[in-house]
């Protein structure tokens, strides 16, 4: 322990100031909800990065795990600051309330690099964000906006010498030299795919080039991937249900981007109709479509389970049933209980209910002793009453599958 | 593996934890800890993750405004001893500044310092907020006077509180009927003890929102 008087000694020789630096700045309040509002759809919720922040050379400090600084009604984190920089775009984007042919877009605003970077810098020292996610509309110009975009963390990690997490999204059609500066300044960059295909994207967006403004664009990111580093990687977004697109189509450029890509992640947004907007009147997309695309991707990005086994949670016309995918793989995978004295890791991680970390768990646990009931495994965190009908123990079962088949 | 290698300090700082407990963790390696299927160790591992889990939630949601142009300072009023835990994170992140978190009764103050972190603890926020006003001016920041503490507190912070309600409410989509606040993954007790008030009153009408 210390005195504060030492503390207080200490502080005043510190270049750094506590204050935000709002003091003497005003912001009007309509612009920051308008654009905030334009990135409520956009997804952000990890902030994973391999970034490590030493010293005491600028504000933040990047943790490898995400980081939640609240949560909104229906609990979605909220951990970045997300915001457009403008919201003014000539693209039509039949869903978007921002297109030129929506309603909802009367009135636009647009940040300054200057006022946006200190917005930044005082939500993060009242600890409100973990960092800045920046999206936004075209512009006058994809370029232009850009180039202010990427001024603005310029400003971040040179002026205000801002260490935290930035995720910048590349605008449809930027250059590749506006790409590389973006690479250079952020954690993670991201072009929104927001379709499975061309032919989708022409149902969504008829002005966006699929090819060109998009694939291009995360060609660009991979290509300059070798030569800078970008920690947390390149990302994607997908609106389902708005191009009466199938979860197979969604999947399998899900696969593509991971595979040639090398994206690390890949988001969706069930669809859902915006007032003003061309698509208004199109019906909302369940959100359980969102979710069990979320449980696909991960059964391939974490559990490493093969396109061809996944392909087994698909219906006839492509789509997912409103229940576990793991479920599904399951039953078409064993054709017994297994033991889990004996069973390999990656039988273990294919029984719902395990997961990769009980998996691990019940692979050191054996090595000490053998696992004689259900309750070892409950208390190995693995939800017994899901994994039951597909485990036996001394050759007994607990439960069968027929309760699972309806 | 969840169970980090000083598991015992974690232990130590929950509330309910005692000599013969926290001995009986000595004995043990974190692999013991994760593996074991033994009720008593069962026991200390929850133990161990709620202390994991509310450090985590409170780095999240602890508030901080500024006082002066060296310290920031948060309401916290945790439930296990993990004052130092969060001030010392929050004292990394921004160098050069002095982190002071606490409720009426504690306080807990960081500073990050070359060779590691200077820390004091306290009777209380307005108490350390006050001992540290003897050493330095924490009041004149900004052109802001003596008289900080009259202002209201969206004054103090330069406007950021006005501007994360604006911000926060836009991200906000419309409840489902039977929803939990924050899709039950804050509790109120949390909320609380974090002060989030912007959070706490969502969904609260203003009269300027009906005009």
């Amino acid at each position: 322990m210390t005195t504060l008087e030492k503390m207080a000694r200490l502080a005043a020789l510190s270049r750094f100031d506590s204050l935000g630096p709002l003091p003497g700045l005003k912001i009007d309040p309509a612009k920051v909800d308008a654009l905030g509002r334009g990135t409520k759809y956009d997804l952000c919720s990890s902030t994973s990065t391999k970034r490590k922040v030493e010293g005491s050379h600028g504000i933040g400090d990047v943790l490898r795990g995400g980081l939640c600084h609240s949560f909104t009604g229906n609990g979605r984190c909220v951990s970045l600051f997300k915001t457009l920089y403008t919201n003014a775009c000539p693209l039509d984007c039949r869903y978007c309330t921002n297109s030129r042919n929506s309603r909802g877009s009367a009135r636009t605003f647009s940040y300054s690099p200057e006022e946006l970077a200190r917005i930044t810098v005082g939500l993060y020292r009242s600890n409100r964000i973990e960092g800045l996610f920046l999206s936004s509309g075209i512009g006058r110009d994809e370029n232009e906006t850009m180039e202010e975009m990427i001024e603005t963390v310029r400003l971040l990690r040179g002026i205000h010498r801002f260490r935290g997490y930035v995720h910048l999204k590349i605008l449809p059609g930027s250059s590749k030299e506006h790409v590389r500066e973006a690479m250079e300044l952020a954690d993670r960059v991201s072009v929104n795919l927001e379709a499975p295909s061309k032919s989708r994207l022409a149902d969504l967006c008829p002005s966006k080039d699929y090819e060109r403004d998009i694939l291009a664009r995360q060609r660009y990111v991979k290509e300059l991937s070798g030569r800078v580093d970008l920690p947390a990687g390149q990302t994607t977004q997908m609106v389902v249900g708005a191009a009466e697109e199938s979860d197979r189509e969604i999947f399998d450029r899900l696969f593509f981007e991971y595979e040639t890509m090398n994206l690390r992640r890949v988001y969706f947004s069930a669809f859902r109709p915006v007032a003003g907007t061309t698509f208004e009147g199109k019906e909302k997309e369940q959100s359980w479509r969102e979710h069990r695309l979320y449980q696909v991707d991960w059964l391939h990005r974490v559990y490493g389970l093969k396109r061809e086994e996944i392909l087994v949670a698909f219906d006839d016309d492509g789509f997912l049933r409103n229940g576990d995918p793991k479920m599904a793989i399951a039953v078409n995978f064993f054709d017994s209980p297994i033991d889990p004295n004996s069973a390999s890791f990656s039988e273990l991680i294919r029984v719902p209910g395990i997961g990769p970390k009980s998996a691990r768990r019940i692979s050191l646990l054996r090595k000490e002793k053998r696992i004689e009931r259900m309750r070892d495994l409950a208390a190995l965190g693995v939800v017994v009453r899901r994994a039951g009908p597909f485990l036996k123990i001394d050759g007994k079962c607990s439960t069968t599958l027929d309760r699972w088949i309806r | 593996m969840r169970t980090p290698e000083d598991f015992v300090e974690l232990l130590s700082a929950h509330r309910d934890s005692d000599d013969q407990m926290i001995e009986r963790a000595r004995s043990l390696t974190p692999l013991e800890v994760e593996t074991s299927t033994d009720p008593e160790v069962l026991r200390i591992r929850g133990m161990i993750y709620a202390v994991q889990g509310e450090i985590h939630r409170m780095r999240g949601f602890v508030r901080l405004k500024p006082r002066g142009k060296k310290v920031l300072w948060g309401r916290m009023s945790p439930d296990h001893e993990i004052g130092f835990e969060v001030a010392d994170f929050l004292a990394k992140r921004f160098p050069g500044t002095i982190i002071l978190l606490g409720d009426e009764w504690r306080s807990w103050s960081s500073f990050r310092t070359e060779s590691g972190f200077l820390r004091s603890r306290g009777d209380g926020v307005a108490s350390a907020l006050e001992e540290l006003g003897r050493f330095m001016d924490v009041g004149a920041g900004e052109g802001k006077g003596e008289k900080e503490d009259e202002m209201d507190e969206d004054d103090a912070d330069g406007g950021v509180t006005d501007l994360w309600e604006v911000y926060y409410r836009s991200q906000d989509e419309p409840r489902k009927d039977g929803r939990r606040p924050f899709g039950g993954r804050i509790s109120r007790c949390a909320e609380r003890s974090a002060g989030m008030e912007t959070e706490r009153g969502r969904g609260n009408k203003r009269l300027g929102d009906f005009i």
